[in-house]
């Protein structure tokens, strides 16, 4: 994607040939930027935490794209250096950590992390909730039995080697 | 979808068209399958909690959709466009085994929509000055 936004940028500063279509104007760029914040509720974000581990639950066969995907749903966006060009608006912004799992909607990670059947379901989780902003820097205070937990599943020789 | 159908029955006329203005704000890959992401969504929202064998009819609406959707989707859906998805996902991941072979590949056509929906922003490398 990266090579095509190039190639536009390239065409932009192109001089438009006797009697060819003008240019793009640079200014349309960061429309068609194929970089594509997706903003949702965290009721949606925990649903699709959800999900993943129930399907982590039902076997071993989709274990790895449902631990990538716990990830992912885990960690934050870099904030918009340039909100004003942001095609999809942040309706609710946050402070800095954006779109990761906040608390208040963790519980199905950390029920996951303390009890799911396979180790590698309790790893997959305990390593998505390393990744949540708000236990990583410990930004929250109330979140600190959350923590606390989450240091001592570190100690889960499971867990450790799954 | 309860308030309009009743629970069990079936949903009144408005219910349909409000449904399908609501697939077209969902984004151009939703408008360009309109008819059947609005027959799907209302199945999948008649139970929302179980699975997609559980109400007629569903499975035979999700299989080509969900399929057609994974074929097409190179980058993640608007907001509003994954908040309709995300309902006829939740049903075809709710499929327990054993389940057909069909059945089977709706799941895994749902498990890939729902990862590319998992990310906060595509990924993008660090890159100099264009």
């Amino acid at each position: 994607m990266y090579g095509v936004t190039r190639r536009i940028a390239r065409c932009t500063r192109a001089r438009p040939r006797a009697g060819g279509a003008a240019p793009i104007p640079p200014l349309y760029l960061p429309y068609i930027s194929p970089v594509s914040p997706l903003y949702l509720a965290q009721a949606e974000r925990e649903a699709q935490a959800e999900l993943l581990l129930a399907v982590m639950a039902r076997g071993e066969r989709q274990h790895a794209p449902c631990a990538a995907g716990l990830a992912a749903l885990a960690q934050a966006r870099e904030p918009n250096p340039n909100p004003n060009l942001d095609p999809n608006p942040n309706p609710n912004p946050t402070p800095s950590p954006e779109q990761a799992l906040e608390p208040g909607h963790l519980g199905p990670l950390l029920e996951a992390a303390l009890f799911a059947d396979a180790p590698s379901g309790r790893a997959a989780a305990m390593r998505a909730l390393a990744l949540v902003p708000a236990l990583k820097g410990l930004l929250y205070p109330a979140e600190g039995v959350l923590a606390a937990r989450l240091w001592l599943l570190r100690l889960d020789a499971d867990v450790s080697h799954p | 979808m309860q308030a309009a159908g009743g629970g069990g029955g079936r949903a009144p006329a408005w219910v349909e068209s409000l449904f399908d203005a609501l697939v077209g704000c969902g984004g151009a890959q939703l408008r360009q399958r309109r008819g059947p992401s609005c027959r799907a969504l209302l199945l999948a929202l008649s139970a929302p909690g179980l699975p997609m064998g559980a109400t007629d009819g569903l499975s035979s609406a999700l299989a080509p959709l969900l399929a057609d959707y994974h074929g097409a989707l190179r980058a993640p859906l608007p907001p509003a466009g994954v908040s309709m998805l995300l309902p006829m996902l939740a049903r075809a991941l709710r499929e327990e085994p054993p389940m057909s072979e069909a059945a089977r590949e709706t799941q895994d056509a749902a498990l890939a929509l729902l990862g590319l929906h998992c990310a906060p922003a595509l990924g993008l490398a660090q890159v100099g000055e264009i």
